[in-house]
């Protein structure tokens, strides 16, 4: 697909989420992770010293938190710092995505927050989605 | 003395052919705006238009970079019957991004990229082309129907002067009661 084509794709899966979010829908989840899936092809076509290659970046991650998806945000995250020649800023800004989405969590399970590192508790959600439940009898 | 006057009137009506916006050629203006969501904007933009008292041919008054210009705003006539279809508050939100991407192709020749994600302090990234180099632009707009637009302004131009990664930042607010838009870059304002 080419690059003003997945922009085009790019502009109507984020108008589609950003009107099903005001409705406060669940499918808006389903919908930013549609976001990021063209937003991580954009990135793709685009290195990171591009300009637009860095708001792709940035954006594939957004709106994998915004999916509330967070093993998907970590491995784009991982995936987009381990890149050669990434710029400093860049890498900045995804650490501090992270960071504010750990920070949410914390603040929306303040009891657990006490006893678990938001990282933890992340890890252990994706073991689990990754092996069954049958993983914690194992 | 009549003949001068009628000479004149031509020459003004040429002038306002000339510099027409029409909404109905969004799309000419944007090739990469989604059809739907052109559709849908340039719908909404017609209803506030018209709730507004205005009908297609209205003058648009202009302000970019605060130096002023008039054009004819045309559109497809929205039925108004269906108003309660539709929510206020996005007639004039996603109104005023179908006239203000209009007014920013018209006056500076730019074309939208792509949409940008809430908390990009934008809502679109446009090209422009500078002697063939491309130049980006972050695009924050707003409208009212009713409030001081020179209010609303300050409120874009806050958001989009946060923006990162672009060569220009830039906020349009359309208010819908004179017609009216107002297009101006941050580093301007500073």
């Amino acid at each position: 697909m080419t690059y003003d084509a997945l922009n085009t794709l790019v502009s109507s899966a984020i108008w589609r989420a950003e009107q099903l979010d005001e409705l406060g829908l669940e499918t808006a989840c389903s919908a930013w992770i549609e976001v990021s899936k063209i937003e991580e092809q954009l990135a793709k076509i685009m290195p990171a010293k591009e300009a637009e290659g860095r708001i792709a970046r940035r954006g594939a991650v957004s709106a994998a938190l915004k999916a509330k998806d967070h093993v998907r945000a970590r491995a784009l995250a991982e995936c987009y710092t381990a890149e050669k020649g990434v710029p400093r800023t860049l890498l900045t800004e995804l650490r501090a995505m992270l960071k504010a989405d750990a920070k949410e969590l914390s603040e929306e399970f303040p009891c657990a927050a006490k006893r678990h590192k938001p990282n933890d508790v992340r890890m252990l959600a994706n073991r689990l989605q990754e092996s069954g439940p049958f993983w914690l009898a194992a | 003395m009549a003949k001068k006057r009628a000479v004149s009137r031509n020459q003004s009506e040429r002038m306002t052919r000339a510099e027409r916006i029409d909404l109905a050629r969004i799309r000419d203006m944007h090739p990469l705006l989604p059809p739907d969501m052109a559709e849908s904007m340039v719908t909404q933009a017609a209803l506030g238009l018209q709730r507004n008292h205005h009908s297609p041919g209205v003058e648009l008054h202009m302000a970019i970079e605060s130096e002023p210009l008039r054009c004819a705003l045309t559109w497809p006539a929205a039925d108004l019957g269906t108003l309660e279809q539709y929510d206020s508050r996005r007639i004039t939100e996603d109104g005023a991004e179908a006239i203000a991407l209009a007014v920013a192709h018209k006056t500076r020749a730019w074309r939208v990229i792509r949409r940008m994600q809430p908390g990009n302090y934008a809502d679109w990234l446009l090209e422009h082309r500078d002697s063939g180099v491309k130049k980006l632009v972050a695009f924050e707009v707003g409208g009212t129907d009713h409030g001081s637009i020179e209010k609303c302004l300050g409120v874009e131009l806050a958001q989009v002067a946060k923006s990162i990664d672009v060569d220009q930042r830039w906020a349009g607010v359309v208010g819908f009661r004179r017609p009216e838009a107002a297009l101006r870059s941050v580093e301007a304002d500073s």
